[in-house]
């Protein structure tokens, strides 16, 4: 597990522990971290769209990134 | 009413300084800042002149919200027919500088033809003269920042200025106020050098009226709990918290944009600046707010006094502006550097100079890629190996470009020329001649789009798709969102605030800011209507001075060479989809043309 840009104030580890057949939206919930303030999700490096999060399951080595959302710089 | 209703017209040429009325109507019509600007500079100049003539007008223009008591009120904006793309060209800066401007009494400064010797132009109240700058020509921003206000034993003075890469006209050459602010990019500084305008110093002595103070209070008051609630982290991270972010989705232009996932990204990021070494140094020292700002997203760093680019030159001992995520990106990823040392005196080197840090990287990038093909060698770049990951590359070029010694004359020329002059144009990673921000648009399709027809060149700040961008993939349904995005960042551009609070506030919170502010009623659809124009007007701008539909493009390489990795691996930027559906809901014809039933609309017929 790995969040990014300002969201790292919500996680700083490496691993979470979560339900067996978890979905990357309750993923979500156990960090803590608003949907709103979520950019992207991806899993195992591909793109989770945001109406799929309630649907995709993860199971035990998935490598889930929550990315910030892109405001310009 | 927070207009000032005055314009300040200085003639180079003839060595003299008029007052003029604001033109209302047409402040009413293009709200400030950019849309002014621009509307000032279409009836001012024709598009078909040299950039660097003295027919080229100079405007630095405020908004009707600058100076005042709204949050990130420190917004002024230069406008003026760019050398680096023989387009219009408006660069915008922070700082004090802008507000200080308006305090002075100016909605707008316009300079016009050139200088038979160096000048300074200094406004101390009421007080307005030109000034000898020959003492100061050749020096850099810092040294006549400080000239200048132990000249005038005033040390209040708000000045902007260029560095020697402005009076020996590098393409990007930025103005720079305030030390470490700029209006960095389309090379507005090469043009001031151009009219050997050394710098602009203001004091002003006049206050800012508002049309209804009680309920300006209370708006603004209302907008900067919204910007509490929702500032993003920008004053604990700063911009380049983006960049994990980016190197996760895939879309970090690295080496000249042949990759777009960078090895070292962790080591020039947001967390990398926090970190404090063995040696108990951090990069980061603190945060810094423009005027009036509450945001506070500047950075202000120092170097690890060992290091190799300062080790023997104490001058750089000290703190002075930081890494931002375009600075970290042009000088890190793309070029292949991890030495966030080396970065960070880059950035110094870019605001001591006068140069736009988006601009010299992903030039030196090609650079770097034309040496590594063994089409320029050390015999080139003054011996100088120019492979990518050299922080001796970056840090030496720098400072050679910045005082155009040497190989940094070739770089100066920014990117587009210089890969001309070597026969692989296809490396220059440009849009009309303009070098990208920090975003691959084969990830970012939307950002592709907004490049192609960002009416300065490649630009990340004149639209935001990056939320349709990052929620699809795909170059569907972006062109709407890119249409209007423009629309509303050049009206919100024009009003004196700063694009950084788009994630707080919409339509309606402008809108109530500028209605508490301005003579008139000011609704989110009038806004957007604004902008529409102003954007229309600069394409108006563009296509009298010559450029048509065919620059509304991108290099081949995102158009061709698929993304190798991240989440949108495999991906190349879909325009030839976006552009037709763009042109259409934009009302303009297959040519790029706004059609006249547009331009009637708009009031531009």
């Amino acid at each position: 597990m790995r969040v990014t840009g300002q969201l790292i104030d919500y996680f700083s580890g490496t691993h979470v522990n979560l339900d067996e057949g978890a979905s990357v939206e309750q993923a979500l919930v156990v960090l803590e971290i608003p949907a709103a303030s979520v950019g992207l999700v991806s899993v195992n490096g591909d793109a989770v769209p945001r109406e799929k999060r309630a649907r995709h399951g993860l199971v035990a080595g998935d490598q889930m990134v929550v990315m910030a959302p892109l405001t310009g710089g | 009413m927070s207009w000032q209703g005055r314009v300040l017209r200085v003639n180079l040429t003839r060595g003299d300084v008029t007052p003029e009325p604001l033109n209302m109507e047409w402040a009413n019509d293009y709200i400030g800042e950019r849309g002014l600007g621009t509307k000032y500079l279409w009836e001012n100049m024709d598009p078909k002149v040299d950039a660097m003539s003295p027919d080229n007008v100079l405007i630095f223009a405020t908004g009707p919200l600058t100076g005042t008591n709204a949050s990130t009120s420190g917004r002024y904006a230069v406008l003026t027919k760019g050398p680096l793309t023989g387009a219009i060209a408006c660069s915008n800066s922070g700082g004090k500088f802008g507000a200080e401007l308006k305090y002075a009494g100016y909605d707008l400064l316009i300079v016009e033809g050139s200088s038979e010797k160096p000048v300074y132009l200094l406004i101390e109240g009421d007080e307005i003269s030109l000034q000898s700058a020959e003492k100061i020509w050749g020096k850099t921003v810092w040294e006549a920042d400080e000239w200048i206000k132990k000249q005038h034993h005033n040390p209040m003075l708000k000045i902007a200025t260029i560095g020697v890469a402005g009076e020996r006209g590098v393409r990007y050459a930025a103005i720079v106020n305030d030390l470490h602010r700029a209006a960095g990019r389309s090379g507005v500084g090469a043009v001031m050098g151009s009219k050997n305008l050394k710098a602009v110093a203001v004091r002003g002595s006049h206050g800012v009226q508002v049309k209804d103070p009680k309920r300006f209070m209370q708006v603004t008051n209302e907008m900067k709990n919204l910007l509490a609630q929702d500032a993003g982290g920008l004053a604990k991270y700063g911009t380049n918290a983006m960049m994990d972010t980016m190197q996760e989705f895939g879309a970090l232009p690295t080496r000249n944009f042949q990759e777009v996932q960078f090895s070292g990204y962790d080591k020039v990021d947001a967390r990398a600046m926090l970190k404090t070494d063995e040696t108990g140094h951090r990069n980061l020292i603190t945060n810094k707010a423009c005027f009036g700002c509450t945001i506070a997203c500047g950075r202000i760093a120092h170097i690890r006094k060992d290091h190799f680019t300062i080790q023997n030159r104490k001058e750089y001992w000290h703190a002075s502006g930081g890494l931002e995520y375009e600075t970290a990106f042009a000088f890190g990823p793309v070029i292949g550097v991890d030495d966030i040392d080396a970065c960070t005196f880059a950035g110094y080197l870019m605001n001591e100079h006068g140069m736009d840090p988006i601009s010299f990287g992903v030039t030196l990038a090609a650079a770097m890629e034309l040496f590594e093909m063994g089409v320029i060698t050390t015999d080139d770049t003054d011996g100088v190996p120019l492979n990518f990951g050299s922080a001796e590359a970056l840090t030496v070029m720098s400072e050679k470009t910045g005082k155009q010694e040497g190989f940094g004359q070739v770089l100066g020329l920014g990117s587009r020329l210089m890969c001309q002059k070597y026969g692989h144009p296809e490396l220059s990673m440009t849009v009309k001649g303009q070098e990208f921000a920090g975003y691959d648009s084969r990830a970012l399709q939307g950002m592709g789009l907004g490049y192609a027809t960002g009416n300065r060149g490649a630009c990340h700040l004149k639209h935001d798709t990056f939320e349709v961008d990052m929620d699809d993939q795909s170059g569907e349904g972006k062109a709407e969102p890119c249409k209007t995005s423009q629309d509303w960042t050049a009206a919100v551009d024009s009003s004196g605030l700063c694009v950084f609070t788009l994630g707080a506030w919409g339509a309606p919170e402008f809108a109530a800011q500028l209605d508490a502010d301005c003579e008139g009623e000011w609704t989110p659809e009038r806004l957007l209507e604004s902008g529409e124009r102003i954007w229309n007007l600069e394409r108006l701008f563009n296509l009298a001075a010559g450029l048509t539909c065919a620059d509304d493009t991108l290099p081949e390489r995102l158009l061709k060479d698929p993304v190798p990795s991240g989440t949108a691996k495999g991906r190349v930027n879909e325009l030839g989809k976006m552009l037709p559906e763009y042109y259409s809901l934009r009302g303009w014809s297959e040519q790029g043309e706004p059609t006249p039933q547009t331009l009637t609309r708009l009031g531009l017929g």
